[in-house]
């Protein structure tokens, strides 16, 4: 077995009070990893720095090899955009400062180009100097989502002002009709591609037994429902690695056993999972590996029956 | 010498009203969608207002007394399109940088900018005329009017106009009350508790004949208003005032087009198309031509009944040839004309009269007594004289002034006590299971109540007080000639006098006639673009931009997509608007046009697109009905009062934002925005 | 020869700016950050300060009240006016702090008999209706109803639009719409009720203090030159023909180089001193090492100054010369709004109610739930905010000698650059902020070829927020 994920010497500092402390540990592809520790030993920070939410102080996090910086590092595409609009604004800022004292179309045209030119060299040079001289760090969290990892968030974060339907349809990834010029000029395609969506969403209602609630704001869910529902749309982006952040918090215990077989289910089908719960019971029975985490770093990691029996253990929980 | 009718008034406000639904359009695109608080919205109108204005102008050079770059002698159309092109790329390069800010932080940055240009223009001579105004731009077509004219030209512009109106009305026809236009949003029609709950919603996918009622007397094929004599004489003026066209492509629009009708009627459309086009290249320039025939190969792929542009062809067709073989013909016009503005107040009652079937007559009659009791207030002020400073004008004025604020009170203390007054508006007159607990069954009901007697104003004004002074000069007959003309409200009668060789159809109806397709076009592309998987992403954005993040969605790509999006409408907006006001100043675009954007958008409710229309209409009667109002008053007063206006329209914003956060129009915020 | 007016008036002009849009900043500031209003009706309330202040200054120009008072006195009706208008206005700022309770006292420390709370109250309120109304006509009487009368309008204007707003969980954007929609509510009430003409104040061009007169609102020119021996300052009235020099000092390069090294020195000692004590200090935070040297140093720069003055005359070549515009009113606005901060600093470090505003500052739930009753924090922040706004739109108002309704918009976008640039969390912030963006807009006019006109001085303003905004968007303090 590979490791899908790899995470070596992370850290993370807010303000002074130190989160994750050089935590290091892998997630075996195809298995349920369980994240525990006590209170405030930083698992939730730990996800959203996987997640690509924050960015580390240091460290380093590989997913499928890759570094989380260069998977969250801005295409050809969206640089040149970049560029481009710095040579327009330069470029338009040349026309002004020549027109202003009145001047031909040639030197227009001649202080457009310098300006533009100055403008795309201009941030070229600054790439540049961020990339060499100053530790700096991606921040585009969807990237890594795009790439295959996606996360739930510990406090349910349903869009409330849309139906449930919605929520589940916004999720898969690359829509044809996420595209303003296919959803205005490809209508056909665009909605052929809804009707899967849809077809889609009400199958992952079905199974999570709340297609009544389709055209319910989500808003309205209750606690439970609401954590179905996060479930449900992080499936719906067809991820590879999944974080599940509590799960199964206040969902009720038949739903509980149905969802962990599905999980399993999952794990079976390939996909990876790591999750951080509080139930000990549901985590004992569903996890293949856990990592045991205390103030910031790894304590251990093991089989739940280690784990158990592990005197560290007990004491982080009993000590925190 | 007659006084202008109260039509022309009319036409130039809606005009007005139609360039600033495009403005709140595309602030409702970025605010009420998005989510980004765009309070330098007036930015991207001035951008769109001046590049088209700068490229339709001849060079500087040739005019005395003004200085300004470009000067390109361009048409309007490409000029706007430029227009628009570019303040969709200064949004882009606005929103890169600003897009990553926090909210408020991105308000004053985009404020700042606005403040910044608006400053630039104002200042730099060589730009655009400095503090001078910059004018001397023609308007389009302008030449041709009045219509109707001898030339081909003009027959072509009189077909262009016929096709819009005709194709607006069969579309507004064969959309009423057939549960998608109508009950789908709004569930306060009387038989809106019979529609199953959970009906399933279209997300810009499949919309044919899903909603219509069984009970509602609307089937496919039947009568439009409903069974019953009534109906049928109701449908026979519907008939009549579409000239038979409209009323039978709206029935047939109602009936599911099989295969081979869709492609034949698609190759009316070409062929529609393609003779217009020549027409066009014949009439004015090849390239129009092709932008001709372009839009109306779009609108017929476009629009899904395509019996509806069907309909405005053929009738184009006709008008076009009957005005060309009769060399610009009066009659023609007047017959073609004529018959839609009388379909516009028979649709206009159905409509308000559909749209308030629940209201009891007991609640009309409030309405009505509360639009008297507002010009009765007036009545001593007119009376007693107004303006004239002397003792028994001042006392005029008092007692007007304490009838109004008799007036306000009354409002206040009747929308307090409504519920009481009237317990069967609590529990049956608004939906039956509304979510909400609490008891907007009331205020709503009275603020529908007040929205009935604005419109009972609005006919007071139009066809009661609008004929006093005629009566006074010129008897009855004046007022008949006054009514004939207000009625007949998109011909002018030129002359003084109501015969078939007076009608005409001057620039402003053409203007109004452009820009409400125009605003057709704007509310169309919002509508497909919130609708779609990409609208979809905006509101996940506006909800939580990390759970967007989460699932994968490039937010910042998107917020700056909406903001080029929106800032290219607001630029559309100002390219009509050089066109309206022949001249563009620094002062037009003052912080406050954003302002009256918000307050447009907060009236009509955030994130419906509708309600934006609604909200224009609203702000612009007001402006409009407190010019009138202040025209009472003593001239001394008179900028007080301007002033106070504004004020008012402060407060009202947030009084809105207090009692009815969901706007106006919708029952709730997520009625109104997400159930398409 | 005449030195030219260069960088030096400039930066003279920029901190007189500066000084302003601090005054109003300070209220911004204070309100975004304690009752998490974006406020952008607070130029509004500059502009109502200005406005209020033509009650005293010019009665006959305000409509209704004009009824009582000719071009610039009243009648006996017009003073019993201007006392009730200040004596209820300062009553009813107390009032709103926290109801009829606080009027008996349950604001103050400790727990003090009714009688003679609402005796102090009374007494209070009376002295400063006396004031305004011994100190009619003049500027300074306006000053105090303005600053009176917006003590009580900001508070009221929490407490029936944002407290209801707040109540019901508005959003931070439906508070900036609302915001937007009250100034609109109160420039418009304002331009119906006084008229869109463009008010003058009416200041005294000779005041008589302390029996001298003193030319107020003329400027005087104060010269420096530069030249091999040393630096001359010479001050002239240019009011008189021929312009008449009213001091020259000469310093030599060894009195110079004695006064910085005095100067320096106590700052030194001064610094030395606040910060070195440690906890035995009970007051270090008010007059912390920072403010110690800096008030140390400035007080033995002017007295070293005047002591090492030697007289001279005007050099007729010198190296290097310039000449700044100062006028005693001009000065005053930089000393009453230094005086105000002052007392605002004082108010933040050494009272419980600024300890609790501070508390709120940062964490407005974790203050509540310590036990601060975080509303009446809040309405202080608005009488503050209120006041502080009022006696900056008076000093704006005297400054450009013209009050027109948009005044307070205008100096809106400065303000709020002012805030963000002072990272948006702190007083202290706002106030180094808007220092910075009172120096940029006048330094920048004269700095930037080509841009001649004053229409740039907002622009200006807001490019330095910009790139600020780009750069470090948490601001100048931001981070500490």
């Amino acid at each position: 077995m590979t490791a899908i994920l790899d995470v070596e010497d992370l850290r993370k500092t807010f303000g002074g009070i130190t989160a994750v402390d050089g935590a290091t540990f892998e997630v075996e592809e195809g298995t349920i990893t369980g994240l525990i520790g006590p209170n405030g030993a930083g698992k939730t920070t730990t996800f959203n720095l996987i997640s690509g939410f924050y960015t580390p102080d240091g460290g380093e996090i590989r997913y499928r090899g890759t570094d989380l910086q260069g998977i969250m590092r801005p295409s050809d595409a969206e640089q040149g955009i970049w560029m481009s609009a710095s040579g327009l604004t330069f470029g338009g800022a040349g026309i002004a400062v020549v027109a202003s004292g009145g001047a031909s179309a040639l030197a227009l045209g001649g202080a457009a180009l310098v300006g533009a030119g100055m403008g795309a060299g201009l941030y070229q040079i600054e790439e540049r100097l961020k990339d060499r001289y100053v530790d700096f760090a991606h921040n585009r969290p969807f990237r890594v989502s795009q790439a295959g990892l996606s996360r739930t968030f510990q406090i349910t974060r349903e869009l409330q002002g849309m139906t449930v339907l919605e929520n589940l349809m916004l999720a898969p990834q690359d829509q044809p009709g996420e595209n303003l010029a296919n959803a205005w000029f490809r209508r056909k395609a665009v909605a052929n591609a809804e009707e899967d969506v849809r077809e889609e969403a009400s199958t992952m209602l079905e199974f999570l037994e709340l297609d009544h609630l389709a055209d319910e704001q989500a808003g309205n869910l209750s606690g439970g429902q609401r954590k179905l529902l996060e479930l449900g749309r992080v499936l719906m982006t067809d991820p590879e690695l999944i974080l599940l952040d509590e799960p199964v918090a206040g969902v009720n215990p038949t739903l509980t056993t149905k969802l962990l077989e599905r999980i399993e289910n999952l794990r079976d089908q390939g996909y990876t999972f790591c999750i951080v719960e509080h139930d000990m019971e549901v985590i004992m029975n569903l996890s293949d590996t856990i990592i045991v985490m205390d103030q910031g770093k790894k304590l251990m990691q093991g089989t739940p029956e280690e784990v158990r029996n592990d005197q560290r253990v007990i004491d982080a929980y009993l000590g925190g | 010498m007659h006084s202008v009718a109260l039509s022309s008034t009319i036409v130039s406000l809606g005009t007005i009203v139609g360039i600033y639904a495009i403005l709140a359009l595309g602030l409702n695109l970025k605010f009420g969608y998005t989510g980004l608080l765009d309070i330098g919205h007036v930015a991207f109108y001035l951008v769109g207002a001046y590049v088209t204005a700068l490229l339709v102008l001849p060079p500087a050079s040739e005019q005395a007394f003004a200085s300004y770059i470009l000067g390109l002698n361009w048409p309007w159309l490409p000029a706007i399109a430029v227009g628009t092109l570019a303040a969709g790329v200064v949004g882009m390069l606005v929103a890169l940088p600003a897009i990553r800010l926090r909210e408020d932080y991105l308000a004053i940055a985009v404020l700042g900018i606005s403040v910044i240009l608006q400053r630039i223009v104002q200042t730099e001579g060589w730009l655009a005329n400095g503090p001078g105004s910059l004018r001397g731009f023609d308007q389009p077509f302008r030449t041709q009017f009045p219509l109707p004219g001898d030339t081909l030209a003009a027959a072509a512009l009189f077909g262009f106009v016929v096709f819009v109106l005709w194709t607006g009305a069969t579309y507004a026809l064969a959309r009423v009350d057939t549960g998608r236009e109508s009950g789908g949003r709004e569930s306060e029609f009387a038989d809106s508790d019979s529609r199953p709950p959970a009906e399933v919603r279209s997300d810009g996918g499949d919309r044919s004949d899903s909603g219509v009622r069984p009970d509602g007397g609307v089937t496919a094929g039947r009568t439009i208003s409903g069974p019953g004599m009534r109906g049928k004489i109701v449908d026979s003026l519907l008939a009549l005032t579409t000239l038979g066209i409209g009323y039978g492509a709206a029935r047939s629009a109602r009936t599911p087009t099989g295969e081979t009708e869709r492609r034949a009627l698609l190759g009316v459309g070409a062929l529609f198309g393609l003779a217009a086009g020549i027409v066009a290249w014949l009439a004015f320039e090849w390239w129009l031509g092709l932008v001709v025939l372009a839009a109306a190969l779009a609108v017929f792929y476009g629009v899904r009944e395509r019996h509806v542009p069907t309909a405005g062809a053929i009738t184009a067709t006709v008008a076009f040839v009957a005005m060309l073989l009769t060399g610009g013909s009066s009659t023609v016009l007047l017959v073609f004309l004529g018959a839609i503005s009388l379909f516009t107040w028979v649709f206009g009652g159905v409509a308000v009269v559909r749209r308030y079937s629940d209201l009891s007559a007991r609640e009309f009659a409030i309405a009505l007594g509360l639009a008297v009791a507002f010009v009765a207030a007036f009545l001593p002020l007119i009376v007693l004289g107004g303006g004239g400073g002397d003792e028994s004008s001042s006392i005029g004025l008092l007692l007007t002034l304490g009838l109004l604020g008799a007036f306000l009170y009354g409002i206040y203390y009747l929308g307090v006590n409504w519920s009481r007054d009237s317990p069967e508006n609590a529990g049956g007159g608004g939906d039956g299971g509304s979510v909400t607990a609490r008891s907007v069954g009331s205020d709503a009901a009275f603020v529908r109540i007040v929205g009935v007697g604005a419109l009972w104003l609005f006919v007071l004004r139009y066809f009661g007080m609008a004929n006093v002074t005629p009566f006074q000069l010129g008897g009855v007959s004046a007022v008949a000639y006054n009514t004939v003309e207000n009625l007949l409200w998109l011909v002018v009668f030129q002359g003084g006098t109501v015969t078939f060789d007076a009608a005409a159809f001057d620039f402003a109806r053409f203007l109004l006639v452009l820009t409400l397709t125009s605003l057709a076009v704007a509310y169309y592309l919002s509508e497909l673009t919130v609708d779609s998987p990409f609208g979809r992403v905006l509101k996940a954005i506006r909800e939580d931009e990390d759970v967007a993040t989460s699932l994968g969605k490039n937010s910042f790509g998107y917020k700056v997509q909406s903001m080029m999006l929106g800032s290219a409408m607001a630029g559309f907006a100002g390219g009509l608007t050089a066109i309206y006001y022949q001249s563009l100043v620094h002062t037009m675009f003052v912080p406050r046009v954003t302002f009256v954007a918000f307050l447009i958008l907060i009236i009509g409710g955030t994130a419906n697109n509708r309600g934006m229309i609604l909200g224009a209409v609203i702000y612009w009667a007001f402006q409009r009905a407190t010019a009138d109002v202040a025209g009472f008053f003593p001239t001394a007063m008179q900028s007080s009062i301007q002033a106070l206006r504004l004020a008012f329209i402060g407060a009202l914003l947030i009084i809105i934002l207090y009692y009815r956060p969901e706007g106006l129009w919708g029952e709730k915020l997520a009625v109104g925005g997400e159930s398409e | 020869m005449a030195p030219s007016t260069e960088l030096a008036n400039a930066v003279v002009t920029g901190i007189v700016t500066g000084s302003v849009v601090a005054l109003g900043a300070i209220g911004l500031a204070l309100v975004y950050n304690i009752a998490e209003v974006p406020n952008f009706a607070h130029g509004e309330l500059l502009m109502l300060g200005a406005y209020v202040a033509l009650f005293v200054n010019r009665p006959g120009t305000v409509p209704v009240f004009e009824l009582l008072a000719a071009e610039r006195t009243v009648g006996t009706g017009g003073y019993a006016v201007l006392f009730l208008l200040t004596a209820g206005a300062a009553l009813a700022a107390v009032y709103l702090l926290g109801g009829a309770a606080a009027l008996t006292g349950s604001w103050w420390p400790g727990d003090p008999p009714a009688w003679l709370a609402l005796g102090v109250h009374a007494l209070a309120a009376a002295a400063l209706g006396g004031a305004v109304v011994i100190g009619f006509p003049s500027i300074w009487a306006g000053l105090l109803l303005a600053a009176t009368v917006l003590a009580a309008v900001a508070p009221l204007l929490e407490k029936v639009i944002f407290q209801k707003f707040r109540e019901k969980g508005a959003s931070l954007a439906t508070m900036l719409i609302v915001t937007l929609g009250l100034s609109f509510v109160l420039r418009f009430s304002t331009q119906a009720f006084y008229g869109g003409d463009v008010r003058t104040y009416e200041v005294p061009d000779v005041g008589s203090i302390f029996g001298f007169d003193v030319e107020l609102s003329a400027a005087n020119f104060y010269d420096l030159y530069v030249t091999d021996a040393g630096m001359v300052l010479n001050a002239v009235d240019p009011g008189s023909t021929p312009p008449e020099p009213i001091f020259t000092a000469n310093y030599s390069w060894l009195a110079v180089l004695a006064v910085l090294v005095l100067t320096v020195g106590t700052a030194v000692l001064g610094y030395r001193w606040r910060s070195g004590g440690g906890d035995e200090f009970g007051a270090a935070r008010t007059f912390g090492p920072k403010l110690a040297a800096a008030v140390l140093g400035l007080v033995a720069f002017v007295v070293s100054a005047v002591a090492l003055a030697g007289s001279g005359s005007v050099p007729d070549a010198a190296g290097f010369s310039t000449r700044v515009r100062l006028s005693v009113m001009r000065a005053s606005v930089v000393v009453i709004a230094v005086l105000m901060m002052g007392s605002l600093h004082f108010l933040l470090q050494e009272t419980k109610l600024g300890k609790a505003m501070r508390a709120a500052s940062d964490n407005l739930d974790l203050a509540k739930t310590t036990g601060i009753n975080t509303d009446r924090v809040m309405m202080a922040t608005w009488i503050i905010a209120g006041a502080f706004a009022a006696v900056a739109g008076v000093m704006l108002g005297v400054l450009f000698n013209q009050l027109t309704v948009n005044m307070g918009f205008f100096l809106l976008l400065p303000m709020f650059a002012g805030v963000i640039l002072g990272g948006l969390s702190s007083v202290y912030g706002a106030i180094l902020g808007s220092y910075i963006v009172g120096l940029s807009m006048d330094v920048g006019l004269f700095a930037l070829p080509g841009i001649d006109s004053s229409t740039y001085r907002i622009p200006i303003a807001f490019a330095v927020l910009l790139v600020v905004l780009l750069v470090k968007p948490e601001g100048i303090t931001g981070g500490a």
